[in-house]
């Protein structure tokens, strides 16, 4: 039994380094691929980046290509669930929120007639549009107005 | 003062609007309903009305309902003080 077992473990030594090679092997040969994708070093300063705040990504994209997939499109888990924004995404300014610039010299107002916000309320000036009667005729409010006269819409149904 | 008429129901064709304002009387001008127009100025009932004086701001809005003669009188005097 001991001789059998004396016998058998070089075998068994060999085979084990074997295996370690092997292993050696692959994880140098999956490290050396994974590691310029997923590397910490090279997402975090891009994302935390001021560059990475401008809206579209554009630049912080072009500097490193592999980041923008992380920070514009987060994908899903395994189990399929939507993953969360990253926190720079909810900085991002929204078009509507972004000021113009503002013109190095100031506009002279005197000679500006004030403008009214156009809608459809009391006080609001009147959306213009084209009107085609049922007889033939057509109606444009602002020239209508633009003449002096005044409008009365009817908005009306035959029932 | 131009009184303007525009029908909301989308079912009334051309023809139909002119023949049933012709036998009302009506002279003012009258159109088939234009979805535009009541998105812009948010026309939800019949029969709105709504007055632009002579600036183009709107200074009349009303909402359902006929309204009496004396009413009428009054906004047809309101819109046409500056004309």
């Amino acid at each position: 039994m001991n001789q059998k077992i004396s016998l058998s473990y070089p075998r068994m030594a060999i085979a084990m380094a074997v295996y370690m090679a092997l292993l050696l092997v692959v994880s140098v040969a999956c490290g050396t691929e994974f590691g310029s994708v997923d590397s910490p070093g090279e997402t975090l300063p891009v994302t935390s980046s001021p560059a990475s705040e401008v809206p579209g990504m554009a630049g912080a994209a072009q500097n490193a290509p592999n980041t923008s997939v992380i920070v514009d499109s987060p994908g899903t888990d395994a189990t399929g669930n939507p993953l969360e924004e990253p926190s720079t995404t909810q900085t991002k300014p929204s078009v509507s929120t972004t000021p113009l610039p503002s013109a190095s010299v100031p506009a002279d107002t005197s000679t500006v007639a004030p403008i009214r916000k156009v809608g459809y309320n009391v006080g609001e000036q009147a959306p213009d549009f084209v009107l085609h009667s049922v007889t033939g005729e057509t109606y444009t409010v602002s020239e209508v107005v633009a003449s002096g006269k005044s409008v009365l819409l009817y908005f009306f149904a035959s029932w | 003062m131009l009184l303007l008429g525009i029908d909301t129901d989308s079912f009334e064709t051309a023809d139909y609007i002119a023949n049933w304002g012709k036998s009302r009387g009506f002279f003012w001008p009258l159109s088939t309903l234009d979805r535009d127009v009541l998105v812009a100025y948010n026309v939800r009932t019949q029969s709105t009305k709504i007055g632009i004086d002579s600036n183009g701001v709107i200074v009349l809005r009303e909402g359902y309902g006929t309204n009496s003669v004396e009413t009428w009188q009054e906004w047809l005097v309101l819109l046409s003080r500056n004309d």
